[in-house]
């Protein structure tokens, strides 16, 4: 009898004990971002556990740019709410004609043309880098945030394409064929079959550019050059190579910086979790 | 179709508003380490614009950044109209003017010619490798050289005293690895003596490092320009320095992340109180307390001169111009002339550069007479001073061949050192790898 | 995937919009091509342009010459094989691993589960500098602990090259390790019930379930899950330049941080884009079978 009450009894600590470590391995560096955001600028350096006296006169500073590192800190997070939406309305745009083409008018091509979005998909974009440089040079684009939403764009389209495709087979096409009797041409079906079944889908694909968009550190550190164009996350790379720079002030910006997409993902996490599933991995 | 005719009006505004917006002169300038030196660029940039009725675009970079992005820039065939970065007169303009792709200045500097200082003008006089002709290439504005800085608080903490500090070379950084860091760790301070930069990803180490060459007299390029460090007496020269360089690091006397030190660590480090002493290539360590805590700037941080030399001689002051460029490929070259024309008037670039605090010497004689330099009672300044205006001033071997720049670039002084205190080789062999690389690079 | 329209005849749902003869396009593949031109444009001018651009710029035969007489380029080889070898093995053995934990019920394990996301989350430039910042070996609070309980100098997290490497797949790690798990976690919920159920009629322990219905269920998942993964992390940026900067002495590079070094510190495109290459036998091989598995997955 002790032996089998012994054992879930065991079993119970085992787990208690594996998410007490998969919490503290989860959690510590967001948590040090959080102390040292409430420690005084300068105790930054004294690598504390928890701050002698936390603070959140930090907070302040950075919500009225009241440090000189951060005098565009409103202007540059709008750049990147800019970039963020208007990379995502180009995927929507692109996305949900190239994937309708693809699953609904079913031409001779659209084999080739999904081949095409699944393989742009699959490279990574840092090998991209170099002559994406180049070629947002010869367009004359160097500088402007349309280069940073073309390019998030570009990375998007495709995964966003894929995913919609897999989901567009869930929408019955009879509904295509009975307005197509009714005399529908296929921008109508278009506008009205497809569009309003695949908005689930939509809120997955644009969840997913919204953060690939809030998360660009590279494309965004190359294309763009003034600071009242650039993205937050360049103005936090520049902290890493200035010497007077406010760390604790860096890490206030990292938070409010990191809640827009930590709030999208619990709003959105039922759609994201079924969009990421069928796009990246189908089993 | 209504909607995809909007998209399609979408992407006309997308084609025409990316044309970015011009300005009539875009400068990317390296940042300064408080923000009055950014204010004093941008207020002489408000006076061009209000003088022309121009625009103009500055945007700040720090000093790593600047680099890359010019570089890159460049190689896109789209390069800002005016540029300033350190790394610029020993890592590049050389080879940049051999290659035919800086603006020519002369009708900037010719003018005023004989207002400048006659080194750091003829530092600015290269040769083109298009032409085969030498012109002004660049525009010299203020130049420096490395200064020693140590904390003189920790050094009482430790129970020494300023009197203390040994003069000679070899002692003076034995002092700091042997006396003051264990006792200032038997007080349970955990603190570094040094701080020895040996990242490739930073040029202060290469300053540093050829301040060691000097005062240990390895000559690695001789003034006709020849590679010297084969030479087995330069040779030896050369192992013994970096041996001295490489000390304080194997013996665990400089913070161990000084290895991967960026442009500003070294700055943060110190400040911060993890190590002792630091060689700064400017008085920016110094200056970023200035405003802030005056009593620290003034009574606890000391600058002080280079020790002598092994052989008991004074170690020089390695001198080198600061520039700002134009390039071939600029698009509005005429505007970069014209506000440089305004920058340097002495009312312009006087309170410019008294605004940064005197991070640095100006290159016109009538600014150094000023009394701000000359007279001044601020103890970094007249520190600073005195090593211009006391110890020989030698230039950086990229004076005598245009392509030891390249050895800049690939930061091989650095990697040497990384190959002593990461890889642990002999110095012997770390030395083979250097010269036969900078064979390679040199030509010879 | 069940209401596929594949099975309907073509001629029947075409009749309406074909045209009379037999012209090159039919009337829906005209206007197939009105919808999927946005997407060819882009396609054009910022996919194929650029990799045409990189093939270019790749036929500079002293580009080879260059990267490979560097002497951080077998270091920087290694380094990338030492990423993928350990740092995506072992994000994809523990997620397998921790999935087993996350498909258990309860409202703590679910609580546990909101919170492990956050990492993938949240932004990569403030927590991987978060991190940065706190295994600095002289000011980090990692180290300051172990000064201040065991007085030690601990480690040099990210200076020392071999630590530097080991932190590097640990940020890894930690940033996308639980978007995996999650990803199993979806596959083996979706795992029939009465599975389990026969086989612990059968006797089977839980070992045994993992081994003869768990895995045989998701193995395929997992298969695709790692060789997506190998091919992003090839492409890992961010965990690398954001946390030791490649350093020290360029240490700490895989090949897309040295190709991008090469490119923007050094100016030398023909050189970052020969060391990125490097990757292709790797990296195209996987994206074949990749596109193939995906493929025939979506299409069953």
């Amino acid at each position: 009898m002790h032996e089998i009450a012994f054992k879930p009894l065991l079993r119970q600590a085992g787990l208690i004990v594996l998410g007490a470590l998969i919490l503290l391995w989860t959690l510590l560096p967001l948590y040090h971002m959080v102390i040292l955001s409430l420690t005084p600028v300068g105790e930054g350096f004294a690598g504390k556990l928890w701050p002698d006296a936390p603070t959140l006169d930090n907070y302040r500073i950075v919500l009225t740019q009241d440090n000189y590192y951060l005098s565009r800190f409103w202007l540059q997070l709008g750049n990147s709410v800019l970039v963020a939406f208007t990379s995502c309305v180009f995927v929507f745009a692109l996305s949900l004609t190239a994937s309708f083409a693809i699953t609904r008018l079913r031409p001779r091509f659209a084999g080739f043309a999904s081949h095409m979005a699944l393989i742009t998909y699959l490279v990574p974009a840092t090998f991209l880098a170099i002559p994406f440089y180049q070629v947002m040079g010869s367009y004359g684009l160097l500088g402007s945030r349309w280069a940073l939403i073309i390019t998030i764009a570009t990375f998007a389209t495709p995964y966003a394409i894929w995913v919609l495709q897999q989901n567009a087979g869930s929408v019955p096409r009879e509904l295509d064929e009975a307005a197509e009797i009714d005399g529908a041409s296929p921008w109508q079906i278009f506008r009205l079959v497809y569009l309003p079944l695949m908005v689930p889908t939509i809120v997955a694909v644009g969840a997913f550019a919204v953060m690939l968009s809030w998360n660009e550190y590279l494309y965004a550190f190359l294309l763009l050059s003034d600071e009242d164009r650039i993205t937050l996350p360049v103005m936090l790379g520049q902290f890493l190579s200035d010497d007077s720079a406010p760390w604790p002030l860096l890490m206030v910006s990292g938070v409010l910086y990191s809640l827009p997409p930590a709030i999208l993902y619990f709003l959105a996490r039922r759609y994201m979790a079924t969009g990421l599933a069928a796009g990246s991995v189908k089993g | 179709m209504r909607r995809f005719r909007a998209l399609l009006a979408i992407a006309a505004i997308v084609a025409t508003t990316s044309a970015v917006a011009a300005a009539d002169l875009t400068i990317w300038w390296t940042k300064g380490t408080n923000p009055q030196e950014d204010e004093a660029l941008k207020s002489v940039v408000a006076l061009w614009e209000k003088q022309t009725g121009k625009t103009a675009e500055v945007s700040f970079y720090t000093t790593g950044d600047t680099e890359s992005k010019v570089v890159t820039a460049l190689k896109a065939g789209s390069p800002p109209d005016l540029t300033f970065d350190f790394g610029y007169d020993l890592a590049y303009t050389p080879t940049w003017a051999y290659e035919g792709l800086l603006a020519d200045m002369s009708d900037v500097l010719v003018p005023i010619a004989d207002q400048f200082q006659k080194g750091p003008l003829q530092s600015a006089y290269l040769l083109n490798g298009k032409t085969n002709k030498r012109a002004y290439y660049a525009v010299p504005w203020v130049q420096m050289t490395p200064h020693v800085h140590y904390w003189k608080d920790l050094l009482e903490k430790a129970g020494y005293t300023e009197a203390d500090v040994p003069k000679q070379w070899q002692p003076f950084f034995d002092f700091w690895c042997e006396k003051v860091q264990p006792a200032l760790r038997a007080k349970g301070d955990r603190i570094y003596g040094i701080g020895q930069g040996s990242s490739t990803s930073s040029n202060d180490p290469f300053f540093n490092i050829h301040l060691a060459l000097n005062a240990f007299g390895a000559q690695v390029v001789n003034p006709d320009g020849q590679l010297q460090i084969t030479d087995p007496e330069v040779r030896k020269r050369v192992i013994a320095a970096l041996d001295s360089y490489a000390k304080p690091i194997l013996a665990k006397c400089s913070p161990p992340d000084a290895v991967n030190w960026n442009g500003v660590d070294d700055n943060v480090s110190f400040l911060n109180k993890k190590n002792v002493v630091v060689m700064n290539p400017t008085l920016s360590i110094p200056l970023s307390l200035q405003a802030k805590s005056p009593d620290v700037y003034r009574n606890d941080i000391r600058t002080v001169p280079w020790p002598d030399g092994p052989d008991g001689k004074p170690t020089p002051a390695m001198i080198s111009v600061k520039q700002v460029l134009v390039f071939r490929d600029s698009p509005h070259i005429d505007n970069a002339k014209s506000f440089l024309k305004l920058l340097l008037q002495p009312e312009n670039i006087g309170p410019m550069l008294k605004a940064t605090g005197g991070r640095w010497m100006p290159v016109m004689p009538k600014l150094i007479e000023d009394p701000f330099y000359m007279q001044t009672d601020d103890p970094h300044r007249a520190a600073m001073v005195r090593q211009f205006t006391q110890a020989q001033n030698v230039p950086y071997p990229q004076a005598y061949n245009r392509l030891y720049a390249k050895v800049m670039q690939e930061q091989l002084w650095q990697k040497a050192i990384g190959r002593i205190v990461i890889d642990g080789w002999t110095t012997d062999k770390a030395v083979d790898e250097l010269s036969a690389r900078m064979k390679v690079l040199l030509g010879s | 995937m069940i209401a596929s329209g594949a099975a309907l005849p073509q001629a029947n749902s075409s009749r309406q919009w074909l045209g009379s003869g037999r012209p090159l396009l039919s009337f829906k593949e005209k206007w197939a091509l009105f919808f999927l031109m946005p997407f060819a444009a882009m396609f054009v001018a910022f996919v194929s342009y650029p990799i045409l651009y990189a093939l270019f710029l790749a036929t500079d035969r002293s580009a080879y010459a260059r990267v490979f007489a560097d002497p951080i380029y077998a270091r920087t080889l290694w380094n990338t094989f030492l990423f993928i070898a350990i740092g995506v093995m072992l994000k994809m053995l523990l997620a397998l691993g921790l999935s087993s934990f996350f498909v258990l019920p309860g409202r703590a394990i679910r609580v546990i589960a909101a919170l492990f996301i956050l990492p993938w989350a949240v932004p990569h430039i403030p927590s991987i500098l978060s991190i940065r910042w706190m295994l600095n070996s002289e000011w980090g609070m990692i180290n300051n602990i172990l000064f201040q309980v065991f007085g030690v100098d601990g480690p040099a997290w990210l200076t020392n090259p071999s630590y530097g490497m080991a932190s590097i797949i640990a940020v890894h790690i930690w940033k996308y390790l639980p978007f995996w798990t999650m990803i199993l976690v979806a596959a083996r919920l979706g795992i029939p019930k009465d599975l389990y159920e026969s086989a612990r009629i059968d006797g089977a322990g839980s070992v045994q379930q993992f081994r003869y219905v768990t895995f045989p269920a998701i193995a395929n998942v997992f298969l695709t899950s790692t060789m997506l993964t190998t091919i992003w992390s090839l492409g890992d940026f961010n965990s690398i330049y954001l946390l030791t900067g490649g350093g020290p002495m360029e240490r700490t590079n895989t090949l897309a941080t040295m190709g991008i070094r090469y490119a923007f510190r050094h100016a030398d495109f023909q050189a970052g884009i020969v060391t990125l290459m490097s990757a292709l036998p790797i990296l195209v091989p996987l994206v074949i079978v990749l596109t193939r598995r995906l493929r025939r997955n979506a299409d069953a």
